[in-house]
C-alpha cells in the first residue's frame, strides 16, 4: 500500500516537470515534498539534472560543415551515394538468400546422400562429366 | 544583399522564397540559422561523433532538395528536427544491426561498462552528459532530447515522434530516473 502510494507520488514528481497537475494532484505532492526528505532529494536532482541538460542545447558542427554541404551539393554527390547506398542494400539481400538456398540446398544433398563428405555436399559424386556427355540430347 | 543582413533581418518565409529561386546565400543564411538547433538533436541522439556531422549534413540536404515541397505547415525549426530526429533513429537501427552481426555480445557489455567509468572520471560536464546519454536506449534517448535539450513542448515531442503525450511523459520519467542514475556523482 505505501509502495503504491510512493510510486504515484513519484509519478506525479516526475509529471509536475512536463504536465500541468490538477489542484489536488498539486497539493498531494506539495505535502510529500515537504515531508519526505528522500522526496525532495529527489527533486532537487532532477532540477539540476534537467538544467544540467540544456547545457547541450547550445551544439554546433565542425566549422567546415557549411562548406562541406554547399560543395557536395554543387556536386550533387548525394544522389550518387542514394544510388550505391541502394545498390549495395539490394546486393546484401542477394547474398543472403543466396546463402540461405546454398546451406539448405547442402542440407538436402547430406540428407539425401546420407554421407558428410564434400561431394556429397554438393551432390558431385552423381554428377561426372561422363554422366552429361550421355545424356540424350547431346548424343543427337 | 550581405549574408549577415539576411540573417539578422530577414524572416525564414523570405529566405525561403528566394532559396527556392535558387539564391544560394539565402539558403546559406538558413542553414546558418537552424545549425545550432539540428547539431543539439544529432549530437544528442548520436554522440559527438563524425557520423553526427554526416548526418547533419542529410538533413540539409534532404531540405534542399524539399525545397519546393515544404508548404510552411509547421515551423521550419520543426521541420528539420523532424528530419534529423528520423535520420537519427534510422542510423541508431542501423549501428545497432552492425553490432549485432560484427561485434561479440561480451565486447559490446565491457564497451558499456567502460562508459560508466569514464562518466565518473571526465571533468567536462558536456562529455559526460553525452555519454551518459548514449546509455539510454534509444525511445527514451529521443523524448530526452527532444524535451529538455531543444526545449519542445510534451505535446510538441509527441507530435513529433507520433506518440501519444501519455508515453512521451512516461518515457521521459524512466529516461531521467536512469540518468540520475548514470550521472550520480555529479548530481
Amino acid at each position: 500500500m505505501r509502495d503504491s502510494m510512493n510510486t504515484s507520488i513519484t509519478t506525479l514528481l516526475y509529471r509536475s516537470f512536463d504536465a500541468a497537475l490538477s489542484l489536488e494532484e498539486q497539493s498531494s505532492l506539495n505535502k510529500a515534498l515537504v515531508s519526505t526528505a528522500e522526496l525532495s532529494e529527489e527533486h532537487r536532482q532532477i532540477r539540476k539534472l534537467r538544467t544540467m541538460l540544456q547545457e547541450l542545447s547550445a551544439q554546433t558542427f565542425s566549422e567546415h560543415f557549411i562548406v562541406e554541404l554547399l560543395q557536395c551539393l554543387s556536386e550533387n554527390i548525394i544522389g550518387k551515394q542514394e544510388y550505391w547506398k541502394s545498390l549495395q542494400w539490394a546486393f546484401r539481400r542477394v547474398v543472403v538468400i543466396g546463402t540461405l538456398l546454398m546451406v539448405l540446398l547442402s542440407t538436402y544433398n547430406v540428407y539425401v546422400t546420407q554421407s558428410i563428405s564434400f561431394d556429397a555436399l554438393f551432390h558431385f559424386s552423381f554428377w561426372e562429366t561422363t554422366d552429361i556427355t550421355q545424356i540424350d540430347t547431346f548424343q543427337r | 544583399m550581405s549574408t549577415q543582413h539576411l540573417r539578422e533581418n530577414v524572416t525564414d518565409k523570405d529566405l525561403l522564397h528566394r532559396a527556392r529561386l535558387g539564391d544560394q546565400k539565402a539558403f546559406t543564411t538558413l542553414v546558418q540559422r537552424y545549425e545550432s538547433r539540428v547539431a543539439a538533436t544529432v549530437k544528442g541522439m548520436l554522440g559527438n561523433t563524425d557520423e553526427s556531422e554526416d548526418i547533419g549534413q542529410e538533413v540539409f540536404i534532404r531540405f534542399y532538395h524539399a525545397l519546393h515541397a515544404f508548404r510552411e505547415e509547421a515551423s521550419l525549426g520543426t521541420y528539420l528536427t523532424r528530419i534529423a530526429i528520423n535520420l537519427s533513429l534510422d542510423e541508431l537501427k542501423r549501428r545497432k544491426r552492425k553490432f549485432l552481426f560484427f561485434i561479440p555480445l561480451s565486447q559490446e557489455i565491457s564497451k558499456a561498462a567502460m562508459t560508466e567509468k569514464e562518466i565518473s572520471g571526465s571533468n567536462d560536464l558536456k562529455e559526460n552528459l553525452q555519454n551518459a546519454l548514449q546509455k539510454l536506449a534509444p525511445e527514451f534517448r529521443a523524448v530526452l532530447v527532444l524535451r529538455l535539450i531543444d526545449g519542445y513542448s510534451t505535446e510538441e515531442t509527441a507530435k513529433l515522434l507520433n506518440l501519444p503525450v501519455g508515453t512521451v511523459l512516461s518515457r521521459l520519467a524512466r529516461a531521467q530516473q536512469k540518468l540520475r542514475g548514470i550521472l550520480k556523482p555529479l548530481i
